[in-house]
């Protein structure tokens, strides 16, 4: 009777030495043993494989969005070289976003001529770390209550920390109705001005 | 003790092996000084951890009630607040001890290092109080994040823009961070996990370890001037030591237990005093002239943020974190042998005082953020009477300009208004109209912390704004002259 706990159970026809993991107490190893340690270790391998490709997919994989364009009303509404806040809710919520979802955004419709409606759509979020800017009319600034980065009219950087001006927004004009591209989180992509 | 109940305890205890088990973990000697007055120092420890079994107590009963959804955090925070029988008190207590664990993780972190007991063989007990204190500090950022209102949103913005500055992966790591292209609903979800599963799992992990090797290596002795670390011969002074020492179950622990009680006690008095700590409101990121905070452990970072230069910037956001962590990583192993008394090393004493200080005064300065403009003060704070009496009018048309235009959101009159820039109470006596007109035009030279107010204010506004601003001295004090002149200093 084999006392050692840690062993497996004996064959009693324990063949010649063959390669293996380990030797038993006989001083060799059955190849049954190896053969199924091989077979463990392999077949454990793939089962790992298998459960982790999934949950790393789960975890760093974002479903993607095509691109959504919010209407914010008709172009008209918005008066020439004033910037006004424009509030709405973000399309690439999930349902229960709640208020989080609302978003504001600042609106100037720069000219109107032949070549058509011009608009700078800028988001409000602070290029330096993301805090919400304020529009201030009467200087035609933009001010940031965390860090004191101060925007022009135009998004441009007047002062403070940040290291560039606003972001601004994709946006077009469709029957009349200005659309922007429901913007993502400002730091994953600096939105550019559609051409033309 | 009727006779059944030692029956039934030995059947347990035959089956269990609890008294085999911990009976020589609480028995364990620890040295004779650890039970007489020195061992005052050793009580911040289980201070951390009594505080810890109430923020997993507490946690456990938020988590009853809290709803981690975007639409819903709020209400269930009110509710919790108001409806929920103790529900304010134990949010409040979830508080507290929250922050009370971070205070005795720090002075006890603090002790160790001026004692010198992270030195050999307490290498990894160190090591593993370091991953203890930045899952401290995760649990604090989390758990912020979970009061789900306008300073959760705007503190994950930042983190967000923090994480986006990251070269090349900068963008993925938002999306990881936020999971999805916004923030919302799977942000929230994301920290409650964090929060509640990933860090918690982390931390007892750490605690775990950390207390076996308390247990294995034992509590250093409080050191003894002259009496240095020496790995080799270390081994067996400390059998010694612990061969005239006294069992941990004993007069060492009712030490730790009193302090423990005054923490628990402390907090709890914390709690029903001050009350839960908001929510301030519901989150709106369309809602403008909010004033985000961080929470007091990261007030120095914000702090810092504000302070240092921008070309400076990307690196204390991305690296100099990493850094400190490093060099807390690295304490052990600069010095793992030689003296422990502080009174024999004054470059550990004097960094803890440098460090300290230092801290103390960025988190002051985030506290007071006098960098942060006040945004209604252009329209709430008046300039005083006094100020205005004796102007001309176009002098007083110059005070509706410097109101209009939101000067004052970063110039204080008479100490009222921002602080970002200068307060110009007495601006009269140090700037002349010329050098006014370029300051306000062209604003800091190379876009500093001014604004150009040239192309933002009309001929006539700028006009009249100078003559207010000239105007803007004490009784009798003459304007400023122009460089040429040397100015006169001082009242005559």
């Amino acid at each position: 009777m084999d006392k050692s706990r840690d062993e497996s159970p004996a064959t009693p026809d324990s063949g010649p030495a063959a390669a293996g993991f380990a030797e038993n107490a006989h001083g060799g190893a059955a190849p049954r043993r190896s053969f199924l340690q091989w077979f463990a270790v392999g077949l454990g391998a793939v089962a790992a494989v298998a459960v982790s490709l999934p949950l790393v997919g789960y975890f760093f994989r974002v479903p993607k969005r095509r691109t959504m364009w919010v209407p914010l009303g008709p172009a008209e509404q918005f008066p020439l070289a004033e910037t006004r806040v424009a509030t709405f809710d973000n399309p690439l919520r999930t349902p229960w976003d709640g208020s989080s979802a609302t978003t504001s955004i600042f609106v100037r419709r720069e000219q109107d001529n032949a070549a058509g409606e011009q608009f700078l759509v800028l988001l409000a979020n602070c290029a330096h770390l993301g805090c919400p800017v304020s529009w201030f009319p009467q200087s035609g600034l933009f001010m940031c209550p965390c860090h004191g980065g101060v925007y022009y009219a135009t998004g441009e950087r007047a002062s403070g920390p940040p290291p560039r001006g606003l972001f601004p927004c994709n946006w077009r004009v469709r029957a009349g109705q200005l659309e922007i591209e429901a913007p993502h989180f400002p730091s994953l992509r600096d939105c550019e001005s559609l051409p033309g | 003790m009727p006779n059944w109940i030692a029956t039934m305890g030995r059947w347990f205890d035959d089956r269990l092996q609890v008294r085999a088990t911990l009976g020589p973990m609480l028995k364990h000697p620890v040295p004779r000084e650890v039970a007489g007055p020195l061992g005052w120092w050793y009580v911040f420890g289980s201070a951390s951890l009594t505080l810890f079994l109430i923020q997993i107590a507490t946690g456990i009963g938020l988590a009853l009630v809290y709803v981690p959804s975007a639409d819903r955090a709020y209400e269930s925070l009110v509710y919790l607040n108001q409806q929920q029988p103790l529900g304010g008190f134990l949010r409040a207590l979830h508080y507290y001890a929250g922050s009370g664990m971070v205070v005795m993780v720090l002075v006890h972190m603090t002790q160790v290092f001026l004692q010198g007991a992270y030195k050999y063989p307490r290498e990894l007990t160190w090591l593993l109080g370091v991953c203890l204190l930045l899952c401290v500090l995760g649990m604090f950022f989390t758990g912020q994040i979970l009061r789900w209102d306008p300073d959760a949103y705007w503190g994950l913005a930042v983190g967000g823009s923090m994480a986006g500055r990251a070269p090349l992966i900068g963008p993925a790591l938002v999306q990881f961070v936020f999971g999805g292209d916004t923030i919302g609903g799977p942000t929230l979800s994301r920290f409650f996990a964090l929060h509640v599963f990933v860090i918690p799992g982390a931390l007892l992990i750490f605690l775990a370890l950390h207390l076996w090797l308390v247990l294995k290596q034992g509590i250093s002795a409080p050191p003894v001037p002259g009496k240095p670390v020496v790995p080799r011969t270390y081994a067996a002074e400390y059998e010694g030591e612990l061969a005239r020492g006294v069992p941990f179950l004993g007069d060492a622990l009712w030490k730790d237990v009193l302090f423990s009680a005054l923490a628990v006690m402390a907090v709890v008095v914390l709690a029903a005093v001050l009350g839960p700590k908001g929510p301030s409101g519901p989150v709106n990121p369309a809602q403008s002239g909010v004033n985000p905070r961080p929470e007091w452990p990261f007030l120095w970072l914000f702090a810092l943020l504000s302070l240092s230069p921008p070309a400076a910037e990307t690196f204390i956001i991305l690296v100099f974190p990493l850094l400190l962590i490093l060099v807390l990583f690295l304490v052990p192993f600069v010095s793992n042998r030689g003296e422990r008394s502080p009174s024999r090393r004054p470059v550990a004493v004097l960094s803890v005082l440098v460090i300290y200080t230092l801290f103390g005064i960025l988190t002051y300065q985030g506290a007071t953020a006098p960098w942060s403009p006040q945004m209604d003060a252009w329209s709430s704070e008046p300039i005083a009477p006094d100020t205005i009496k004796n102007l001309m009018p176009a002098e007083l048309m110059g005070s509706a300009v410097f109101q209009n235009k939101n000067c004052r959101n970063c110039h204080a009159l008479d100490g009222r208004g921002g602080r970002r820039g200068p307060d110009l109470t007495t601006v009269g006596t140090r700037l002349t109209r010329d050098q006014l007109i370029d300051q306000v035009s062209n604003g800091t030279p190379g876009g500093g912390n001014m604004p150009a107010y040239g192309q933002q204010m009309s001929p006539a506004e700028m006009t009249t704004l100078v003559q207010f601003l000239v105007a803007l001295r004490p009784p009798g004090r003459p304007a400023a002259q122009p460089a040429s002149d040397p100015p006169r200093s001082g009242a005559p």
